[in-house]
């Protein structure tokens, strides 16, 4: 009961949001201790304290890191673009950024992933990643993460839904504009 | 013939105070019905609670206010009854749990959360509330900075904060005797 999404959630890709992460990585979020200690009853709001002491990206599940718990956390409680668009606009915790780009990526639909996730694309910051249980930690930048976001479909071992490419959203959705260009006033 | 049965003409009703009774419970009943029936109608125009109509019934489930204490008594002994049993006890639900996972489970389990009084469904969080939120999160992020920027008290400073303490101590004593 304490793992059921959330009544309002919208299933904006055909699915309960948290079936967008893999069964395998959901449940042994379910049995970890973070989850059931530091994630139970938690609010949107309760969840940004946690967000902002995450110091890696990782999907590690033994035992499952805050990152991936969070993650399943935010697709429980599934908000709507405003209330992820704080995460993604607020610019003293890195972490907590990439992990709304995470949820950005995995649970709204092409066109508002494309607007949201690209202003990241200035954040040149260091981040710490791990990409699976085998792999050593290594520092990347923001910026490199959000760019494999949006062209990839497995990052640090989660799978992403597909992301169609940007041109194809552009003319299939009216709602999105072209990416403006930095050189275009030059 | 049986001759109890035919015994009736010899006793008498007080039939009028049987009327009274009985329009009596009639009027009683026709009352109660009607006022189920206000009761009903008013449940139905009562605001809900935060004017949401699909609020739980129950309270919002909210985060624990403390962390749960596993380790507090490693390595100590404890006496314990024998209806009791060892392990992790709830006074709440009186029922002990073998071991930290399962008293977890029990204390995110619904009927615990029942017996609090609370739903098992989170309230949504406004954007507002996010940023504020994150306004915390930066200003304790300052003050933990502040906390571990304090100089450090070296081991002669505290040698001499003893002694002026002493000294100041014995002067006491002195004035005293």
């Amino acid at each position: 009961m304490a793992n059921k999404t959330d009544t309002y959630a919208l299933h904006s890709r055909g699915t309960d949001p948290q079936n967008l992460l893999e069964p395998s990585l959901r449940h042994s979020v379910y049995l970890s201790r973070f989850w059931n200690e530091s994630c139970f009853g938690v609010t949107l709001a309760d969840v940004v304290p946690l967000a902002a002491r995450l110091d890696r990206i990782s999907a590690v599940t033994a035992p499952p890191t805050p990152f991936l718990c969070l993650l399943l956390k935010l697709l429980q409680l599934s908000p709507e673009e405003p209330e992820i668009a704080v995460f993604l606009t607020q610019n003293d915790f890195k972490y907590a950024r990439l992990l709304g780009a995470f949820y950005v990526r995995l649970a709204l639909p092409p066109p508002r992933v494309y607007a949201l996730l690209e202003p990241l694309l200035a954040d040149l910051r260091k981040i710490v990643v791990r990409e699976g249980a085998s792999a050593e930690h290594a520092i990347v930048h923001v910026d490199e993460l959000i760019d494999r976001l949006l062209r990839e479909h497995l990052v640090v071992g989660i799978t992403l839904p597909r992301l169609p490419p940007r041109h194809v959203v552009e003319e299939s959705f009216v709602q999105l504009p072209p990416r403006p260009q930095l050189l275009q006033g030059l | 013939m049986a001759s109890g049965s035919g015994d009736v003409s010899r006793r008498s009703w007080d039939v009028q105070a049987y009327e009274r009774r009985a329009v009596e419970r009639k009027r009683a009943e026709s009352e109660a019905e009607q006022e189920k029936l206000r009761a009903r109608k008013a449940s139905r125009q009562q605001p809900h609670i935060d004017d949401d109509p699909f609020a739980p019934t129950r309270a919002w489930l909210r985060k624990r206010d403390h962390k749960i204490d596993f380790e507090g008594k490693v390595g100590s002994s404890e006496i314990v009854g024998s209806i009791q049993g060892g392990g992790f006890n709830c006074k709440t639900c009186s029922v002990t749990l073998k071991d930290s996972n399962r008293y977890l489970a029990h204390v995110n389990s619904k009927s615990h959360q029942k017996a609090l009084g609370m739903s098992m469904r989170v309230k949504r969080s406004t954007p507002e509330e996010v940023r504020l939120a994150f306004q915390r999160a930066v200003k304790e992020k300052e003050e933990s900075k502040q906390r571990k920027n304090k100089p450090m008290v070296t081991l002669e400073d505290r040698i001499a904060k003893t002694k002026e303490n002493r000294k100041l101590q014995r002067a006491a004593e002195r004035n005293m005797n």
